[in-house]
C-alpha cells in the first residue's frame, strides 16, 4: 500500500464526528446521572449530623438548587446557604456542610477549618469550625425583647406581639385579637375575605420574616418605614461588640420584579443610636430603592450600656418593603 | 437538485405506523403528565362547548339563540373555539357516552394526541418529498424523540395543536404551489390554523415570502413571471393560494366560531385587541428574571439549544447547512429552463423561511415570551425534517459508496444510534418537558446551575398527589400554589387524588395545614409565605428531577396557638 493511501485510511472521516459527538454527549449525561445524589444519601448525612450535633452548629447545603437534602431538615439547626463562596457563617461555631454535584466545604471562603469530611453516596459531608468575627447579638433572635414605636406628631407604641412581631394597630383590642389568631385554621380560612389578619396590618408591622431580597431568601426583620414618621426598634439586650452589622434590602418584588415602568419605592435613611430613643446618633446609612442585600457594618465603641435603637424614616409610605438583619459581632469567645 | 419525490401508499403506511405508535405512547403516558392552569380552564370551556355543538342534535334546543351560543362560547371567549370544541367532543362522547377511556383526561386531551401524532405523518411526507423515504422517517422520529414536543403533545392546550395546524397549511402551501386541489386545501387549512391559535396569523406572512423568493427564481429562470402558453407557474399557483386563504380561512375561522355571530365587530375586537396588547409574565432566562420587554433576542437559540436532545440538534444543524447550501446554490446558479426539476423550485427556501419566522417572531424583543418553548413550537416540526435531511447527509458522508437499499439500512443503523439518546430522554423526561434539559446544559442539574426554569404553570402537581393522598388527613386543607381548583378536581374525578382533599385557593398559604409549592423562580416568594406561615423551612415531601426540586410539600407542624404577651408587651 502506498504512503499516500494508508493515510488517507487512517485519516479520520470527519462525518463520523456526528454520532461521536451524539456518543459523547451520552457519555456526559450518564456520568451527570452517576452524579446525582438519592434520596438515602442525603438521609445518611443527616443522620450523622444528628449524631455529632452539638450547641452552636448550623447545617447547610450546596449549592443551593439541589434542595433535596430539606426533606431530612427537620429538627436540625439549618440554615440558608445561597452562596458559598461568600458565605457568612459568624452565627454558628461549626457548620456542617452537605455538598454536592462537585460543591463541598472546599468552595467557602478563606479563615474556616475543615475538621472532617465523610461520604455518603454522592453527598458530601464536611464539618467545618468557623474563624473570624462572631455574632454576639442577634436582633432577630431577641425581638421579643426590642421596644417598639412610630412617632410622628405623636408616639405610637407599638407593643403587640403576634407571635412573629410587634403591631401598632390592633382594630380589634389585644384579648380579641389574640383570640382570633389562635381559631383553628378552617375558621381562619372561612373568615379570610372578611377579616384575614384578625384586624392587624399586614404591611406595617415589625415582624421575623423571611423575604426574597438580592434573588434569594434572607432571614430579616420587616421594617416597612412610613412617611412623615420615624419607625424606631429599641434593642435594649444589644450586647457590647466591635460592630453592628445590618445588612438590609428592599423585597425585589417591588424593586424590580413587577411590570410596573419603574419602582415606587422612594429611598429611606436607617439610623443607629446608642442607647434608647433620646441616644446620640453613632450612624446613618441611606437605603437607596435598588436591588440587592447590603451590608452596612458600623463600628460600636465601649460598653453596652441601654442597648441600640435603629430608627428608619421615607419619603413614601408605598412599596416601602424593607427588612433588615442586625447583628452584633465581635471576636470568638475563649473555648468557643 | 433532484425533482421532488411524490408520496406513495408505502410511505403513507410508514406515516400511519408511526402515527399509530406515537398515539400510543401519548394516549399511554397522559396521566403522567400533571395539568397547568391553563389546561384547567380547558377543560371547563370545552365541555361548555362541546354541549353546545351536541345541542345542535337536539331540537328543543334553540342552539342559535344568542343566550345559548353566550352559554357555550362565553367563557374562555379571548381564544377561538376548534380545539376546545374537539376537547369537548372528545370528553362527552369517547367518555361520557362511549366509554372508550376510562379517564376524563385523558378523552379531554385525545385531539391533542392525535394531532400530535398526525404531525408525525405530515413531517414524514414532507422529508419523502424533499430527500428520502430515510429522511422522511428521520424526520417524524425527530420530531417524536424532542421531550418538550412529546410533553405538550398531552395537553388538551393549544400549542401541540397549532403546531400541526401550522405543518397541515405549510404542508398544503408546498402541495398547493403544485396542484389546484392543495392549492384550495391551504385555505381551508389555514382557517383551522386560525380557529386553534392566534400565532397562525404569522403563517401567510412566512409563506407569502416564500412565494416571493419563488416567483423571483422563476422569473430569472424564465424571464418572465408567467409560465410559457399552456403551462402553470408559481403566479398561478400562488394566485389560487392567496384567494383560497382570504375566502376560505376567512369562511373557516368564521363559521367555527359561533361567539363572532353576534356584536362581530365588538367581539373580534376583543380578540384581537387582547392578543395584541397581551401582558408580559416574567421570563426567567440564564439567571436573570425578566419582567418586562426588551427581552433578550438570543432566548428562543440559546432555549432551543439547550432544549432539544443533542442528537437531533446535530442532525438538524446539518440538515440547516446543507439545505441552506442548496437554496443559494439554486439563487445564485439560475441555471438554465428545465435544467433543474421544475417542481422543486424553492422547497429548500420553504423549509428554511418556515423554520426561522417562529423563532424570529419569539426573538423581536417586545414579544411577550412567557410560555417558553412552546411559543416557537410550530418551528420544531421543520427543524425535525431538517433534522431528517442532516441524518441522510451524515450517512451518505460516511459511506459514500453506497445507495439504495445498502444506504438507507446504514442510515437506519445510523439514526438509531444518535436518536436513541433523545428517545431515552423522551421515555425519562417527557412527563416532566418543561424540566428537561440537553447534555449541552448538563441537564437538570446543570440548567439550575445556569439559572433555567424547570416548572411552569402548576403542571408538576402530579408528581405529589400521591404523597398527598398517603400523608394528610381526611378533609385535610392544602394550599395547592399554582394548581387551580379546576385541576385539583380533575385529579380528584380520574381517582389520582382522594376525593376528601380540599382546596384552599389561590395566596391562601396561611390559611391551610398543607401546602404545595412549585418551583417556579418568579413564584419563590409564595414558598416563603409558606415558611413565615408555617414557621419552618423544610418539606416533608417532594419531587425532585435529578435532585433537582421540582416540587415541595410541606406540613404545619403545630396548630396557631395564643401568642404569648413578651414583658412590656400586650
Amino acid at each position: 500500500m502506498s504512503d499516500t493511501a494508508e493515510a488517507r485510511r487512517w485519516r479520520l472521516n470527519p462525518w463520523w464526528l456526528a454520532p461521536l459527538a451524539v456518543v459523547l454527549a451520552a457519555v456526559v449525561v450518564l456520568r451527570q446521572r452517576a452524579a446525582v445524589p438519592e434520596p438515602g444519601d442525603w438521609q445518611a448525612a443527616t443522620e450523622a449530623i444528628r449524631a455529632g450535633l452539638e450547641p452552636g452548629d448550623g447545617v447547610a447545603w450546596a449549592p443551593y438548587w439541589a434542595g433535596e437534602g430539606r426533606l431530612f431538615m427537620h429538627g436540625l439547626p439549618g440554615f440558608h446557604l445561597t452562596d458559598v463562596e461568600a458565605a457568612d457563617l459568624s452565627r454558628f461555631r461549626r457548620v456542617w456542610l452537605m455538598g454536592a454535584f462537585g460543591r463541598d466545604a472546599d468552595d467557602l471562603p478563606s479563615g474556616h477549618t475543615r475538621l472532617e469530611r465523610r461520604a455518603f453516596g454522592e453527598v458530601t459531608l464536611d464539618l467545618v469550625e468557623v474563624g473570624g468575627e462572631r455574632v454576639v447579638g442577634d436582633l432577630r433572635a431577641d425581638l421579643e425583647q426590642a421596644r417598639v414605636s412610630r412617632s410622628g406628631r405623636r408616639v405610637e407604641r407599638c407593643d403587640f406581639w403576634d407571635g412573629r412581631g410587634w403591631h401598632c394597630k390592633v382594630s380589634k383590642g389585644p384579648e380579641k385579637t389574640r383570640r382570633c389568631l389562635a381559631q383553628p385554621i378552617s375558621r381562619r380560612h372561612r373568615q379570610r375575605r372578611r377579616d384575614p389578619h384578625c384586624g392587624l396590618d399586614p404591611w406595617l408591622n415589625v415582624s421575623r420574616d423571611v423575604r426574597v431580597i438580592g434573588d434569594f431568601p434572607r432571614r430579616c426583620i420587616w421594617f416597612h418605614p412610613m412617611a412623615g414618621k420615624t419607625l424606631r426598634l429599641h434593642w435594649p439586650t444589644a450586647p457590647a461588640g466591635a460592630s453592628l452589622v445590618i445588612d438590609h434590602g428592599f423585597t425585589d418584588k417591588v424593586i424590580t420584579d413587577h411590570t410596573r415602568k419603574e419602582t415606587r419605592t422612594r429611598p429611606a435613611t436607617l439610623r443607629v443610636r446608642r442607647g434608647g430613643v433620646e441616644g446620640p446618633v453613632i450612624g446613618a446609612q441611606p437605603v437607596p430603592p435598588e436591588k440587592g442585600w447590603r451590608r452596612w457594618r458600623l463600628p460600636l465603641d465601649g460598653p453596652a450600656g441601654d442597648g441600640l435603637t435603629i430608627e428608619v424614616d421615607t419619603e413614601a409610605t408605598t412599596d416601602g418593603h424593607l427588612c433588615i438583619d442586625a447583628t452584633v459581632r465581635g471576636p470568638a469567645p475563649e473555648g468557643a | 437538485m433532484p425533482p421532488l419525490n411524490r408520496p406513495g401508499r408505502v410511505d403513507h403506511l410508514i406515516g400511519l405506523i408511526l402515527t399509530a405508535a406515537y398515539l400510543a405512547f401519548l394516549v399511554g403516558t397522559s396521566l403522567d403528565v400533571g395539568v397547568p392552569r391553563d389546561e384547567s380552564f380547558y377543560f371547563f370551556a370545552a365541555d361548555k362547548a362541546a354541549d353546545w355543538w351536541l345541542g345542535l342534535l337536539d331540537p328543543e334546543v334553540e342552539s342559535f339563540s344568542r343566550a345559548e351560543i353566550d352559554r357555550g362560547f362565553e367563557y374562555n371567549h379571548e381564544h377561538p373555539v376548534l380545539m376546545k370544541s374537539l376537547f369537548g367532543l372528545s370528553h362527552r362522547i369517547l367518555h361520557d357516552r362511549l366509554g372508550l377511556f376510562e379517564h376524563h383526561m385523558t378523552a379531554w386531551r385525545f385531539p391533542t394526541m392525535l394531532m400530535a401524532a398526525l404531525a408525525l405523518w405530515l413531517a414524514h411526507l414532507l422529508g419523502v418529498m424533499i430527500r428520502s423515504r430515510a429522511a422522511g422517517v428521520g424526520a417524524a422520529l425527530c420530531l417524536a424523540f424532542m421531550p418538550r414536543v412529546f410533553f405538550h403533545g398531552h395537553l388538551a392546550c393549544f400549542d401541540a395543536p397549532v403546531t400541526f395546524m401550522t405543518l397541515l397549511i405549510a404542508y398544503c402551501f408546498f402541495r398547493g404551489a403544485r396542484s389546484r386541489r392543495w392549492a384550495i386545501a391551504s385555505g381551508i387549512a389555514l382557517g383551522l390554523g386560525l380557529a386553534t391559535k392566534l400565532n397562525t396569523f404569522f403563517v401567510p406572512f412566512t409563506l407569502l415570502a416564500v412565494a416571493i423568493v419563488d416567483g423571483w427564481v422563476w422569473k430569472r429562470r424564465h424571464g418572465a413571471l408567467r409560465a410559457p402558453e399552456g403551462q402553470r407557474g408559481p403566479l398561478t399557483y400562488y394566485g389560487w393560494i392567496a384567494g383560497s386563504m382570504v375566502v376560505l380561512g376567512a369562511v373557516v375561522f368564521f363559521a367555527h366560531w359561533p361567539w363572532l355571530w353576534y356584536d362581530t365587530v365588538d367581539r373580534l375586537g376583543f380578540y384581537i385587541r387582547f392578543h395584541a396588547r397581551h401582558v408580559h409574565y416574567p421570563v426567567d432566562y440564564l439567571g436573570f428574571l425578566y419582567f418586562k420587554p426588551p427581552f433578550p433576542v438570543h432566548f428562543p437559540f440559546v432555549f432551543s439549544a439547550l432544549t432539544i436532545p443533542v442528537g437531533i440538534l446535530i442532525a438538524g444543524g446539518i440538515g440547516v447547512a446543507v439545505t441552506a447550501r442548496a437554496a443559494w446554490r439554486g439563487w445564485r446558479d439560475a441555471p438554465e429552463d428545465g435544467a433543474e426539476a421544475p417542481d422543486r423550485r424553492s422547497a429548500e427556501v420553504f423549509l428554511l423561511f418556515s423554520l426561522a419566522v417562529p423563532f424570529l417572531v419569539i426573538a423581536l424583543p417586545d414579544t411577550p415570551i412567557f410560555g417558553g418553548t412552546k411559543h416557537w413550537m410550530t418551528a420544531m416540526p421543520f427543524f425535525a425534517v431538517l433534522g431528517g435531511v442532516g441524518l441522510e447527509r451524515i450517512a451518505r458522508g460516511i459511506w459514500p459508496a453506497f445507495e439504495g437499499r445498502a444506504l438507507a439500512l446504514r442510515m437506519g443503523a445510523l439514526s438509531a444510534l444518535m436518536l436513541l439518546p433523545a428517545a431515552w430522554a423522551t421515555v425519562t423526561y417527557g412527563a416532566h418537558g418543561p424540566a428537561y434539559y440537553n447534555a449541552l446544559a448538563g441537564g437538570p442539574p446543570g440548567a439550575a446551575e445556569l439559572g433555567m426554569p424547570r416548572n411552569f404553570w402548576g403542571y408538576s402537581t402530579v408528581t405529589v398527589v400521591d404523597d398527598i393522598d398517603r400523608l394528610v388527613e381526611k378533609r385535610a386543607m392544602v394550599f395547592w400554589h399554582k394548581a387551580t381548583k379546576w385541576a385539583i378536581d380533575a385529579y380528584k374525578r380520574d381517582g389520582l387524588l382522594r376525593g376528601d382533599v380540599r382546596y384552599t385557593g389561590d395566596w391562601t398559604a396561611p390559611y391551610s395545614n398543607w401546602a404545595v409549592y412549585h418551583d417556579q423562580r418568579e413564584k419563590l416568594p409564595e414558598e416563603l409565605d409558606v415558611w413565615r406561615a408555617y414557621g419552618t423551612d423544610w418539606p416533608v415531601a417532594g419531587f425532585f428531577l435529578d435532585g433537582v426540586q421540582l416540587m415541595s410539600v410541606y406540613e404545619r407542624p403545630a396548630p396557631p396557638e395564643t401568642p404569648p404577651v413578651p414583658p412590656g408587651g400586650r
